[in-house]
């Protein structure tokens, strides 16, 4: 073989390897964005179940409202909405769709316990993270860590996490409701709003009692 | 700015895993020339050739006996081989050990003020009158038959030059065995060179030059202490040929420290990145062959990526060691079995090539194995290779391509 036909002879191959790579890759994305959308779908179903659950039994006893059962798949979908925002970047579009659909999800989970707990008169230990990924915040990763812990410390701590600059009607309703300021990352604790990065005994300090909560975790975002 | 980096490394793994596959595409191609194994048995013992061997030395008391007695185990016409050994101003008992030579009808000794090791080379060539001439390190050695294979390759009138097959000396040491694979993958690399004519490099153990080359292209130079790359590059750019005999064994003495190990590589790294721009004329000259449009810019390309995915190594690693003193701070320690999801396995475009070039890396030293010693056999000397050089590598690189900046060349030693 002469030697321009070998270089381009390496060259077409190696393409075509590139190539193959890059289908064998993007064939992997799609597998997890149907896995994370099955999850999606999934936890919707549950949701619109306990709902109908709770307005069946309002006229019943607390013992009877079993708790809800969705904590371990919101955490599941987070962790895994979590990697996909790592791997293709905020600004991709099925990112975006599902990370609405989560926060969604999230709302919803976050208005049933606080029915429940209102009929219950439990004390909830709630927590609801905004965060950043526009660049403006680099604490907002180490926030994260702090509350997975704090839910693994605590299992009774729910902890429901926004993107701030998300384009969604039911966040930016949450973000005038509790008036957030863009400082982030930014936490509400028993409905005020506090900024900044914390320990995980700062914000223990600041709910007393998740030591005696007994309502399950859900998840962590960023 | 986002997808600047992704993008150069994208491009970086696309390069390599070019040159890659032009090489498998090349032992393809020459899968017979692999085979072969030259024997002088073919030549008469009239048409054989008279070889001088020179042994520059500076302080080699420990090993240039054993340097010189393997060379007089050469199989080869007495008659026809002479040895030429040259202290070259050594400071320790290596002209008293040659002085044991004094007598011997085959060897000649000199003794001159230390001027390099391309001046105690070029006494030699002064001195002998042979048809063939050869180096080698005084810490080297040669087996019997490396003569033998390697002459046939001059029945080729444009053959210039030969190098030989260079192995470490029974590694018994983490380090040597490190260098062991390595030197395996070079048997590999410089069999593929020799069949694209693309010879970067006639190293110190045991090249042999024809004598007339040196009338032609004159003798060696200082060459930022890396007399035997510069003269593989003047010897291009005379269009001449350099073979290489995969079955002729030279046995190395390797650096025996981390701290020797990087000094050598920092000199050779050095000397070849200097070199090249001594000799940028070569680089991506049709004229000139392979060595311009392959071997140089696929050297030049191989220390760029070491360079690139080093430092983003090291800068991932600092800010992974800095984010987890952060989080220690905030929640204190804590404890995770690690847990496995296929969710979470890397698939990436970027991860499936270097899974490949790191694949690819094994096949080479596993046909650098099979040349040398037969075997496809996994031995510890490929898994130390795996492990360990990765760190070491980039460390010369980085202190190399500082100094080639600077043009600072550094001590031989």
């Amino acid at each position: 073989m002469n030697s321009s036909r070998k270089y381009i002879w390496a060259f077409l191959i190696t393409l075509v390897i590139f190539l193959s790579v890059t289908v064998l890759s993007n064939y992997f994305d799609t597998q997890r964005i149907n896995e994370v959308k099955a999850i999606d779908d999934s936890i919707s179903l549950d949701i619109l179940s306990s709902e109908i659950q709770f307005d069946l039994l309002k006229q019943t006893p607390c013992e009877y409202l079993g708790d809800s059962s969705l904590s371990h798949e919101l955490d599941s979908l987070g962790s895994r909405l979590s990697y996909l925002e790592n791997a293709r970047g905020a600004n991709d579009a099925q990112v975006i769709q599902l990370k609405s659909n989560y926060s969604l999800l999230e709302i919803k989970d976050f208005i049933l316990m606080q029915s429940m707990s209102d009929k219950c008169k439990t004390k909830p230990a709630f927590v609801l993270y905004f965060y950043s990924n526009r660049g403006d915040c680099p604490d907002c990763q180490f926030t994260g860590s702090v509350l997975t812990a704090l839910r693994e410390a605590y299992p009774g701590v729910r902890v429901y996490s926004f993107d701030y600059h998300a384009d969604i009607s039911a966040v930016r309703t949450l973000v005038s409701i509790y008036r957030i300021a863009p400082e982030f990352p930014a936490l509400v604790i028993h409905g005020k709003p506090t900024y900044g990065l914390k320990s995980l005994s700062q914000i223990e300090a600041l709910m007393p009692e998740v030591k005696t909560s007994t309502t399950t975790a859900t998840t962590t975002k960023k | 700015m986002h997808y600047i980096l992704p993008t150069i490394t994208q491009a970086f793994l696309f390069i390599s895993l070019y040159i890659q596959v032009f090489l498998i595409i090349t032992l393809v191609e020459h899968r017979d020339a692999m085979k072969k194994r030259p024997a002088v048995k073919s030549m008469r013992p009239e048409d054989m050739p008279t070889v001088s061997v020179i042994v520059p030395c500076f302080n080699e008391e420990a090993t240039v006996i054993g340097t010189i007695q393997s060379l007089k185990q050469l199989n080869y016409p007495q008659e026809k081989l002479s040895i030429i050994a040259v202290d070259d101003g050594s400071t320790d008992d290596t002209w008293s050990y040659l002085l044991k030579y004094q007598n011997d009808p085959q060897i000649s000794i000199y003794r001159k003020e230390n001027g390099g090791k391309h001046t105690a080379v070029n006494l030699g060539i002064a001195k002998s009158t042979s048809d063939i001439i050869g180096c080698l390190d005084a810490d080297s050695f040669v087996h019997p038959e490396a003569l033998n294979r390697m002459l046939p390759s001059f029945m080729d009138p444009a053959v210039m030059a030969v190098t030989p097959a260079i192995q470490i000396r029974s590694p018994k040491k983490l380090l040597e065995y490190i260098q062991y694979a390595e030197y395996n993958i070079g048997i590999f690399l410089r069999k593929m060179y020799s069949t694209l004519n693309a010879i970067h490099v006639t190293p110190g153990p045991f090249s042999m030059f024809r004598r007339s080359l040196f009338s032609v292209i004159g003798p060696f130079k200082s060459a930022h202490n890396t007399e035997d790359l510069e003269i593989a590059l003047r010897i291009h750019r005379h269009n001449f040929k350099i073979e290489n005999c995969q079955h002729a064994f030279v046995y190395t003495t390797p650096p025996q420290t981390i701290r020797a190990l990087v000094k050598q590589r920092v000199r050779w790294t050095t000397g070849f990145l200097l070199n090249i721009s001594d000799y940028r004329d070569l680089l991506f000259s049709r004229k000139h062959g392979q060595i311009g449009t392959f071997t140089l810019p696929a050297g030049i390309i191989s220390l760029a990526s070491v360079l690139f995915f080093a430092f983003f190594s090291v800068v991932n690693a600092a800010n992974s060691m800095t984010n987890s003193i952060k989080r220690y701070q905030l929640i204190g320690f804590q404890w995770h079995w690690p847990s496995f999801q296929w969710f979470y396995v890397n698939t990436t475009a970027s991860h499936f090539m270097t899974l490949i070039l790191l694949l690819s890396a094994v096949c080479f030293i596993f046909l650098g194995k099979r040349i040398t010693s037969g075997t496809w056999k996994v031995s510890r000397d490929m898994l130390c290779y795996a492990f360990l050089y990765a760190f070491i590598a980039p460390v010369w690189v980085a202190i190399s391509s500082v100094r080639a900046v600077t043009r600072n060349t550094g001590s031989w030693r």
